[in-house]
């Protein structure tokens, strides 16, 4: 059962089984972005174990197909069971051996970046300072104690439920939650407490204030030639205190996060920041590294024993 | 005869050739329009010379670079928009305008008769109607649009893109601008000294400040209109940003540089010229204004002329006639003289490739940009790059196969880019996320020789199932070196895609922070990747043979066009440089026929009409490289 079990993960068929899937959820996933948008996309068809098809008919979702997460997993065990099992050190195929196994740091990469990463986005108008950076697509239930400095108790969209009961590791278990619940207020423990649902935000320990939007145009067009953001970024704790320029096509790096431009408003005087955060981040340089010397390798071998054979053929 | 004859090929192709790069005469006691043409203006963001603006407004309005009128005489675009600019009664009644769709016709009462190409006197009494239905039509979202609805939104920007350039040099009715020019340089001064004095200005001062101001009023309106901006700044800084003027806002900026601007004037004398059909005054103004400009504006005023070169040569329509004069020796070659027909497209196609090269490298220094910039440019490169693997390819196995295949594919993304370039012009500016030199030039390159690679194994494999089931010429020995050929241009196309996709995801990772974003153009690219790692592994592993690899490569043809223009029609995503749905029933089209040749390709060999895996002793790899 275990040789079994081993010739199976290890076999050429579940190779080809995984890429031909791929193509497939690669295909169907490009196509249904334009239904469900790209983010939809990514958290139903590449982000998950098993895409479900949501069937109002029968009334619970059945699954329908393998997801990106779970492909990338059965691969990944592939490369590496292959490789274990069938390794022999064999100058000629020291090419593909790099070729694969920058492969496979490629998708552990890959899937480790998809549960590790942040992405969120910061929208500063000018003259705003701002020490955090929100996730619109998640909410939270925040209490703030505001005769308290502003004392904040915060509850993530995991735990909220509708109409249900809401428990937090800070918070007596009690019901809460209306549907489409804005700003209200209520006393307890001896303080005025508000609560209101928003976007989850990332507070960091620096803050940025927008000092200048930069915007040029091809003179006489309205096509865009460049957008900037022109910031001061303040940081107490490392006695940071200086000017920054984001601009399309050149995000800034800080503390392990990257902040890219990815819109403005002239109207509003406002510029919109997307925040990552991805402690994966080497691997696909590193990946794309390993594979670069194996392509390379890989095609003068070639080149060499296509030169060597076109000569023993020509010469009678 | 057999001998001689590739070098009686090129001989002629040169000939040919060389007759059509000859500069046309200018004949004496004609305008110069030469000349005329190669004035540089600023339009759409770019610096261009005014012979490509009326060649790209004569594309938008009539789909072709030329104006044939009713009495058989044929204009140039630079002739045209000379009439268009400075004589409008005469361009009036010209036929600049393609109405094809019958509903428009009847829009107007018109019978869909012979007559495809109507002019602006015909159309003018329908304006109303036109913005009418152009406004209901803009309600529509673009993907829900009928082709009526389509047609009205084209000639409505027809018309808007006339009236721009009948508007940018001269305003509508002046009998003679260059007088009136010069008389609002005086008023100028008139109305300076008014200022400067308030209330105590002389009368004639005063009438002077109502005069300009009235005449101001009347340029700013004319710089509203004007779509092309001939005047280069004065200052130094607004030099530096590129900042040319129109007519218009230049005149009504008089007061602030103290004198009207040469430029303007020489324009409004030009014009003059034009109308009282003096050809030596017009030429001396041109000429006076070009060396004027050739010594303030070098760099502009060279790359103008080299431009006009470019477009006069027209260097891709010239490749893609001799690919099809390549691929017709080729098929020649195999049926008789093959030798010496094999010969002479081989070097048909070296003087194709030089051409389309040649082309290449023009756009580069015009635009100062990596080849691959828009989707247009990228069906040119994928032409040339399918042209520069199919001969390499040729010098191994030299029986003129991917030659006539490459050839083929040439034409066809020649053909291509020729339909996208519908637009207007090709050499547009790239938006800010593309602003970046050195990722246009790695990235984008590499993909787009992937695509090349995919597009040559594709017909390679169409060539290997044609040949095996509707002739006897498929012998074993041939249907071999097919198989290498497409196997060796397959693992081409996995390096260049998988490079590509790998240095995309880098350049993803440096501007927006992400290696990986599932983007539809990302996930295009990826899929060539799968399919050739599919191929490739597939075949490694014995899963399958000859026909079966053949089949598979004619699948990729589909993945590929799926990936170059099927994710463009999405409409979604960051990488949308190139939305287009008008190609969608060809790319379904596309995608069928191969389909078909698949099933093909599945039926027994037995029912083929050759025979590939029977040996016959024939033709082996080596008799190929003799």
């Amino acid at each position: 059962m275990g040789y079994r079990f081993l010739d199976f993960i290890s076999s050429t068929k579940l190779a080809l089984g995984c890429l031909s899937s791929a193509l497939v959820l690669v295909f169907a996933g490009t196509l249904a972005q334009v239904n469900l948008g790209t983010y939809a996309v990514q958290e139903r068809f590449f982000q998950s174990w098993l895409v479900w098809w949501p069937s109002e008919s029968i009334g619970f979702p059945i699954p329908v197909f393998p997801g990106g997460h779970l492909l990338g997993a059965v691969l990944l065990v592939n490369l590496l069971a292959v490789h274990l099992r069938r390794f022999r050190l064999i100058w000629h195929h020291v090419g593909l051996h790099l070729i694969h196994g920058g492969l496979i740091l490629m998708l552990a990469g890959g899937l480790f970046t998809d549960w590790f990463s942040v992405e969120s986005q910061m929208l500063i108008t000018q003259g705003e300072t701002k020490n955090y950076s929100e996730d619109i697509r998640r909410v939270e239930l925040v209490f703030v104690d505001d005769a308290n400095a502003g004392r904040i108790l915060t509850i993530p969209e995991a735990r909220l439920r509708q109409g249900g009961d809401a428990a937090s590791d800070s918070l007596d278990t009690r019901r809460v939650l209306q549907e489409g619940a804005v700003a209200q207020s209520f006393s307890f423990a001896g303080a005025l407490w508000h609560l209101e649902m928003r976007p989850i935000r990332y507070y960091k320990p620096y803050s940025m204030t927008l000092q200048k939007l930069i915007e040029e145009r091809y003179p006489g067009t309205d096509i865009p030639k460049t957008f900037a953001s022109q910031i001061t970024l303040t940081d107490p704790v490392h006695a940071v205190n200086r000017e920054v320029v984001i601009s399309m096509n050149h995000p800034f790096r800080y503390a392990g996060e990257t902040y890219y431009q990815s819109g403005f408003s002239k109207e509003a005087q406002s510029s919109m920041i997307e925040v990552v955060h991805n402690p994966g981040f080497v691997a696909p340089y590193v990946a794309s590294v390993i594979i670069g010397f194996g392509l390379l390798i890989r095609f003068c071998q070639h080149f060499v024993g296509f030169t060597r054979r076109a000569n023993d053929l020509r010469v009678p | 005869m057999k001998r001689y004859l590739p070098w009686v090929v090129i001989l002629l192709v040169l000939v040919l050739l060389a007759s059509s790069w000859r500069r046309p005469q200018s004949v004496p006691g004609d305008f110069n329009f030469k000349k005329f043409g190669e004035l540089p203006v600023l339009a759409s963001g770019r610096l261009k010379p005014l012979d490509t603006v009326a060649r790209n407004a004569l594309v938008i309005l009539r789909g072709r670079q030329s104006l044939s009128l009713e009495d058989g005489k044929t204009l140039t675009a630079t002739q045209w928009l000379a009439d268009v600019m400075f004589n409008a009664p005469k361009a009036n009644g010209y036929p600049s305008f393609a109405i094809h769709n019958p509903e428009v016709l009847g829009l107007f009462g018109w019978l869909q008769g012979d007559r495809k190409y109507f002019t602006y006197d015909e159309l003018e009494p329908f304006f109303e109607k036109i913005d009418f239905e152009g406004d209901q039509a803009q309600g529509v979202e673009p993907a829900q649009r009928t082709p009526y609805q389509n047609a009205i939104l084209n000639l409505r920007n027809s018309l808007i893109v006339y009236r721009q350039l009948q508007q940018s040099l001269r305003p509508g009715e002046t009998r003679s601008f260059a007088v009136e020019v010069e008389a609002y340089g005086q008023f100028v001064s008139l109305a300076l000294e008014a200022i400067k004095q308030g209330d105590h200005a002389e009368p004639s001062q005063k009438k002077g400040l109502g005069i300009f101001g009235k005449l101001t009023q009347r340029y700013q309106h004319l710089a509203q209109t004007s779509s092309i901006r001939p005047v280069p700044p004065l200052d130094a800084d607004a030099r530096q940003r590129g900042e040319w003027l129109s007519i218009g806002a230049s005149l009504a900026g008089t007061l602030a540089e103290g004198g009207v601007n040469p430029t303007v004037k020489a324009y409004a004398a030009m014009g003059d010229a034009y109308r009282a059909n003096l050809p030596e005054v017009f030429e001396r103004e041109v000429n006076a204004l070009a060396s004027s400009m050739a010594a303030h504006e070098t760099e502009a005023v060279n790359r103008s002329s080299f431009e006009c070169l470019f477009n006069r040569i027209a260097p891709f329509y010239q490749s893609m006639v001799l690919y099809v004069l390549v691929f017709l020796l080729v098929c020649g070659s195999w049926l008789g003289w093959s030798r010496s027909l094999n010969r002479s497209a081989l070097y048909v196609a070296w003087i194709a490739l030089v051409l389309h090269t040649f082309g290449l490298v023009a756009r580069m220094y015009l635009q100062g940009r990596p080849p691959v910039t828009n989707l247009y440019s990228s069906a040119v490169f994928v032409g040339w790059g399918t042209v520069v693997i199919g001969l390499i390819v040729e010098r191994t196995f030299r029986d003129g196969i991917s030659l006539a295949c490459s050839a083929v594919i040439g034409y066809i993304t020649l053909v291509i880019a020729h339909h996208l370039a519908g637009s207007g012009d090709t050499l547009e500016m790239l938006r800010a996320v593309l602003d970046t030199n050195l990722w246009l030039a790695t990235h984008v390159v590499s993909i787009t020789l992937g695509y090349s690679a995919m597009f040559l194994a594709g017909m390679l494999a169409m060539s290997y199932v044609i040949r095996g089931v509707f002739t006897r010429s498929l012998t074993r020995g041939r249907a071999e070196v097919l198989a290498r050929m497409t196997y060796g241009v397959i693992c081409f196309a996995l390096l260049f895609s998988l490079v590509g996709t790998v240095l995309g995801g880098i350049w993803a990772d440096q501007a927006w922070g992400r290696f990986w974003g599932w983007d539809p153009k990302e996930n295009g690219a990826l899929l060539i990747v799968l399919w050739c790692a599919i191929i490739l592994h597939a075949l490694k592993w014995g899963y399958i043979r000859q026909r079966g690899l053949m089949v598979l490569a004619l699948f990729g043809n589909v993945v590929t066009s799926f990936s170059w223009f099927g994710v463009n029609m999405l409409g979604v995503g960051l990488h949308s440089y190139g939305f287009m749905d008008k190609a969608f029933p060809w790319l379904i089209a596309f995608g069928g026929s191969h389909l078909v040749l698949m099933a093909l390709a599945a039926i027994p060999v037995d029912r083929w009409r050759s025979d590939p895996l029977k040996s016959d002793g024939a033709l082996r790899v080596v008799d190929c490289l003799k």
